[in-house]
């Protein structure tokens, strides 16, 4: 037996990897169906306010343009979010909490509860029909680092809220 | 002394201060007002003379209410200090009340333009941390008041409270009239020089709408073929045209530079770091060293020859306008090891190794610069033909070299206490953040980088994001969990 001497942080630091994460509310699907259907009609409302109020014909190159290539975002982005919808995950461990997103472009995203500046619980027209809530984190740094959960139960939003916060005050 | 404890005004002599100030804002804001006259006057003098007295009388109406406007601010304008708070009212018919306490105070600066230094009295701005709502501006107060004043909101602050043993002696560097002069010379003049050029395109557009009106149409026919068509003449005039403007904006560099920074000093007391500059406008300002959030320098070519670098000292939430106040150019090499020592109490860059981001950060740099020159050279083409395509003979190798630049020049250092980052292509930044005030942190991969087994590792600090491109997968993973371990393991706290 050779004389061993480990390294010791890469034995005793918890690893992002071992952490089992939660997928959101399937129910959640159906808010973002709404939501592109609610931007889908605001759109062709619009369209067709421009078209019949101030007669621009939708063949006019600029207009019809700028129509198709929104619509065509809108439905891109739409399709996106339903494809990576599964890949919506969370995780709350004892100092930290975590989010990860996305199917093509993956993204993960922890915020420790020391550096936690305020929580929001925050629930749109559909998410309340539905019980559900988006659990905002917020931290003094540059807003791209702030931790957003969309979809949860309004009940679990609410406790992962209180329990952030009874982690803040201790 | 002071007696803090009652609301009180401003100077008296504040009123004349905030009367200039609005002044200076009404006539930076209607300049093109007085632009206007001025044509008006070379154009036919005796019919603008003959309206000088109605626009007599609309400046007297203007200053008289300006004056009453002022004056009701300044009356309506109060400060207190009760219980741990600074506690400010003000606003003629929206009341508005707005407390601040000192924990939250993370420095309060000085200022006094050449109005303010010819009445001795001071412009006292309070920046907290944290909040973007509160941030206070006393216009004027006697010196001897605001000295008072800032002693009292800086000493009851949290940070003052844990000193520590760090008290070092007082010490003093001042940036040299010469390194002044040197860094305005080797400053990067792209910017403003491009700057300059759309504002000379504004300019010439504006000239033609001013011939026109004057009936001179054809001069201003003549100069536009002769420029813009490409003549002998108007090459040579256009050619002088560049070099001029080059010249104008080196010469603005240093005198701005110089104008801004005149007299910069750097003395350091106790935990706190003060900082005086101005030619005209003086400014003071000092920071508490626990809550800097980041350190960014900068140099290039021409600098490093010199030995001279730019340096950032940011603070929490530090408001654009703020962010630039902290930065103190030509400083030299020497004196930025001092300033490192005394913000962190050793050389960050000896707590660890350098690290290189793998080397498909080198081919994202030239596919992302393809996709751009693809992008553009296609809306080129379309605008303005086939002619167009020849500039990107001398494009391509431009960009290319400053791609390898870039890569050549980015680095990390991930130690204990300390995230380093270098990077840049012209110009050489390096950033420090102390790791224990990362606020959040994000692994973020994209498809290609995923089938790389490469990612960015993205650090959220309050003043900044720092972002390691492309570093192996592993390792990132590694970096994260070691970050998070750090912050949620240690008890100090990020301001």
């Amino acid at each position: 037996m050779g004389f061993e001497n480990q390294v010791l942080e890469d034995l005793t630091i918890p690893d992002i990897k071992n952490v089992p994460f939660k997928s959101i509310e399937k129910k959640y699907l159906r808010v973002v169906v709404g939501n592109y259907i609610f931007l889908l009609l605001l759109l062709f409302f619009s369209v067709g306010l421009v078209v019949f109020l101030f007669h621009v014909p939708l063949s006019e190159v600029l207009f019809g343009g700028i129509a198709l290539l929104l619509f065509l975002l809108l439905t891109v982005s739409f399709i996106v979010s339903v494809l990576s919808f599964s890949k919506r995950k969370y995780a709350v461990r004892t100092k930290d909490i975590s989010y990860k997103k996305g199917l093509f472009t993956t993204t993960l995203t922890t915020v420790p509860f020391v550096r936690v500046q305020h929580i929001d619980v925050k629930q749109g027209i559909f998410s309340r029909k539905l019980n559900l809530a988006n659990l905002e984190v917020y931290t003094a740094g540059e807003s791209g680092g702030d931790l957003i959960i969309k979809g949860l139960k309004y009940q679990d939003a609410n406790s992962m809220r209180e329990y952030i916060m009874s982690k803040i005050d201790a | 002394m002071h007696n803090f404890s009652i609301p009180s005004r401003q100077s008296a002599k504040g009123v004349a201060v905030l009367l200039f100030l609005s002044f200076i804002k009404f006539i930076k804001q209607a300049y093109i007002l007085v632009i206007i006259f001025a044509f008006r006057f070379i154009s036919d003098p005796s019919k603008f003379l003959g309206s000088l007295p109605y626009l007599g009388l609309a400046f007297f109406a203007l200053l008289v209410y300006l004056l009453i406007f002022n004056y009701l601010k300044f009356k309506n304008f109060k400060f207190h200090i009760e219980g741990g708070q600074f506690i400010l009212a003000e606003g003629i018919l929206n009341k508005k009340n707005t407390a601040v306490s000192f924990d939250k105070i993370q420095n309060v600066n000085m200022k006094q333009n050449v109005l303010h230094q010819f009445l001795n009295v001071v412009q006292l701005d309070i920046d907290t941390a944290g909040d973007k709502a509160t941030e206070i501006s006393i216009t004027a107060l006697e010196k001897s008041k605001a000295l008072a004043l800032k002693k009292i909101l800086l000493r009851s602050g949290k940070a003052t409270q844990k000193t520590e043993n760090k008290e070092q002696p007082k010490d003093k560097i001042r940036i040299s009239t010469r390194s002044l002069f040197l860094t305005g010379i080797s400053e990067n003049h792209v910017k403003s020089f491009i700057f300059l050029a759309a504002a000379c395109i504004g300019l010439f557009s504006d000239v033609e709408d001013v011939l026109k009106s004057m009936g001179q149409e054809e001069l201003y026919q003549t100069i536009e073929n002769d420029v813009l068509g490409f003549n002998p003449d108007g090459l040579v005039l256009l050619l002088i045209g560049v070099a001029l403007v080059l010249m104008i904006s080196i010469l603005y560099s240093i005198s701005s530079i110089f104008i801004k920074n005149y007299g910069l000093t750097i003395a350091t007391k106790k935990n706190k770091v003060e900082v005086s500059k101005g030619f005209f406008n003086k400014i003071s300002y000092s920071l508490n060293i626990n809550r800097v959030q980041s350190v960014h320098y900068e140099t290039n070519y021409l600098k490093r020859m010199l030995g001279l670098y730019n340096l950032k000292i940011l603070q929490a939430m530090a408001t654009e306008k703020s962010k630039k106040n902290i930065q103190i150019v030509g400083i030299q090499e020497d004196e930025l090891r001092f300033v490192e020592k005394l913000l962190f109490a050793i050389n960050p860059f000896t707590s660890g190794n350098k690290e290189k981001p793998h080397t498909y950060y080198r081919t994202q740099l030239l596919y992302r610069a393809a996709f751009v020159l693809l992008l553009v050279s296609c809306v080129g083409f379309i605008g303005f033909g086939s002619q167009f395509l020849l500039l990107l003979i001398v494009i391509i190798p431009i960009v290319i070299r400053l791609l390898f630049l870039k890569y050549q020049k980015s680095y990390y250092v991930l130690s204990r206490d300390f995230i380093i980052l270098g990077s840049g292509s012209i110009s050489t930044f390096t950033s420090i953040v102390e790791s224990h005030k990362m606020q959040s942190v994000t692994i973020h991969q994209n498809f290609f980088q995923k089938r790389k087994k490469v990612a960015d590792l993205n650090i959220f600090v309050a003043s900044t994001k720092i972002t390691l491109p492309c570093v192996e997968y592993d390792r990132a993973i590694k970096m994260y969990n070691y970050l998070l371990f750090h912050v949620e393991s240690s008890n100090k706290d990020w301001i």
